[in-house]
């Protein structure tokens, strides 16, 4: 079993405590430079499976301003990337309305993008 | 001339303050309501704010800007408020005489009976920081940049270098990552980010961003087009390094330097304003030094969180609303000055209504002056500390709140001044 160290910097309050996280397997086996308990599942959040809202446009030909989409919720960070790709690739037909699905379970993450503005 | 047209509450801008004072102001019985608005539809910064992080002390949601917006304009429609946009407001007087212009109205005046003032604020500008340099095309501030991509949809280059930490600067690093442009570096004079810390996490840590504190562009290059940036290490006093110069080959500059509440109108219409926030002197009614014309939002201080301006702007519209019907169109005779003491800038409210003092909570606003861990917030009356609140950090980022009860004074006699402090516990 190997032990490997990341350090992460703490976004659950404004002190940003940086944290020295020790992973073994994946699995956080010891956090130092914490200040609170938040610190301790931060870490386990970010450091095992991170997850991150995305945002980005679509451009619509002739329309301004281009179509905002957002995930449902958030999604693993490692497929940001083959999300914004995957709306990259989108061609949504008007009218939208905000809230609108505009890529169901995209890249196979079980969240959906959504329409965040009318576009009619 | 058109006549004048008399209306009770008048709403200057349709952002996020102006749709929430509105709402409040129909709540509080306040019927002839107008909003004006200078872009071509209601909802201001929030349209071109797409990403996510608003909402969540509101609605308990995490939305982006254009759905926050939509919720509010939902309901100002619902309500069958009216409003009017692609006007501009051109003169306020301290009578309340309100003149603006519109291609489809030409020139119209309102007679308010009380003016809400929430027309935001806009961003420094290269000008305010005195870089050498070429005058090259390719400068933008962050908000300019942030509205080509996201409402007008262009790229405003290739190769980008950030000036500035603040969160516009953060969100458009992440932006313009998204849409294939390398973000070279932020660049902050200060020893700390004015961004918040999950920005600086989400929005450069993510992507590999360095952000360098301390640090300063000291030269800019290129005829025309921009071709670079030349940066410089700064000392404590903030003063470039002779010696520590590198350059950065860009063609684009981001701006992120700071916001200025929008006060030109306010000025003309004699209201009073802070040297420290830049906004309007008001009392803990919103109520600027002249009777009927209230401020909130940004061009009152510049918030944090829209959610704040949402819950500020709705007393503004409150009160506005019972200012109109005639019930409190006095300013606060008897009111006790609030001062910012050490480590402490840009109180909102300035000035807190004597009886209120001793009958009702007051929710203060500022910023403190520097990062501070372990510090305590000394609450002083006329000199002598009434009331003591310990916070584990402060930064000049995050905005604080700090609520004044009746109880602090319970045994003391009238108040003149209140000072707000910081000290190290």
């Amino acid at each position: 079993m190997t032990t490997t160290k990341r350090e992460i910097t703490c976004i659950s309050c404004p002190l940003g405590c940086s944290l020295e996280v020790s992973l073994a397997d994946g699995q956080v086996v010891a956090v130092t430079g914490n200040e609170c308990p938040r610190g301790l599942s931060y870490a386990r959040q970010e450091c095992v499976h991170p997850e991150r809202m995305v945002t980005a446009l679509i451009p619509i030909p002739g329309r301004t301003p281009p179509l905002s989409v957002r995930t449902e919720r958030p999604i693993p960070k490692d497929r940001i990337m083959d999300c914004l790709c995957a709306i990259a690739a989108a061609r949504p037909t008007l009218p939208i309305r905000i809230g609108d699905v505009i890529i169901p379970d995209v890249v196979g993450v079980g969240v959906d993008v959504i329409a965040t503005r009318d576009l009619l | 001339m058109n006549a004048i047209i008399p209306i009770d509450v008048l709403i200057i801008g349709g952002g996020p303050a102006g749709l929430a004072a509105a709402l409040a102001a129909k709540a509080a019985g306040a019927d002839d309501i107008l909003i004006l608005e200078r872009e071509n539809e209601l909802g201001g910064i929030l349209r071109q704010c797409i990403h996510t992080g608003f909402g969540l002390h509101i609605f308990k949601e995490e939305l982006t800007g254009p759905e926050y917006a939509a919720r509010y304009i939902a309901e100002v429609h619902a309500q069958g408020i009216p409003s009017q946009c692609d006007t501009m407001v051109i003169d306020i007087t301290s009578d309340r005489l309100v003149t603006c212009v519109s291609a489809a109205h030409g020139l119209q005046r309102f007679q308010a009976g009380a003016i809400v003032l929430a027309m935001g604020c806009r961003e420094r500008p290269r000008g305010a920081l005195g870089i050498p340099g070429a005058r090259s095309s390719g400068i933008y501030s962050a908000g300019t940049a942030q509205r080509f991509v996201n409402l007008d949809g262009y790229l405003p280059g290739r190769r980008v270098v950030i000036l500035g930490s603040g969160d516009i600067g953060l969100i458009m690093a992440r932006r313009l990552t998204f849409a294939g442009i390398k973000v070279e570096a932020v660049v902050e004079l200060m020893p700390y980010s004015s961004g918040l810390k999950r920005n600086i996490v989400q929005c450069l840590d993510d992507f590999d961003i360095p952000l360098m504190l301390s640090h300063t562009v000291t030269a800019i290059h290129g005829k025309g087009r921009l071709t670079g940036v030349t940066i410089s290490k700064v000392d404590a006093d903030l003063s470039p390094i002779p010696g520590s110069e590198r350059h950065i080959p860009c063609d684009t500059l981001l701006l992120s330097v700071g916001l200025i509440p929008e006060n030109e109108l306010s000025r003309n219409a004699g209201v009073d304003l802070d040297a420290t926030t830049g906004g309007p002197v008001v009392d803990n009614r919103l109520q600027t030094s002249v009777p009927g014309i209230f401020a909130c939002g940004n061009v009152l201080h510049v918030h944090d969180l829209v959610d704040h301006v949402s819950v500020e702007a709705a007393e503004a519209g409150r009160q506005a609303a019972l200012a109109a019907v005639g019930r409190s169109l006095v300013a606060a005779e008897s009111a006790v000055a609030v001062r910012a003491g050490d480590g402490v800038r840009g109180i909102v409210p300035q000035r807190i209504n004597s009886e209120t003092l001793t009958t009702t909570p007051v929710k203060l606003m500022f910023r403190p002056s520097s990062v501070r861990r372990n510090a305590v917030l000394v609450v002083e009356a006329d000199g002598v500390p009434v009331h003591r609140v310990k916070k584990r950090i402060l930064t000049p980022g995050e905005m604080v709140e700090l609520s004044i009860k009746p109880d602090f004074f319970a045994a003391a006699k009238p108040v003149r001044e209140l000072c707000i402090r910081c000290e190290n516990s």
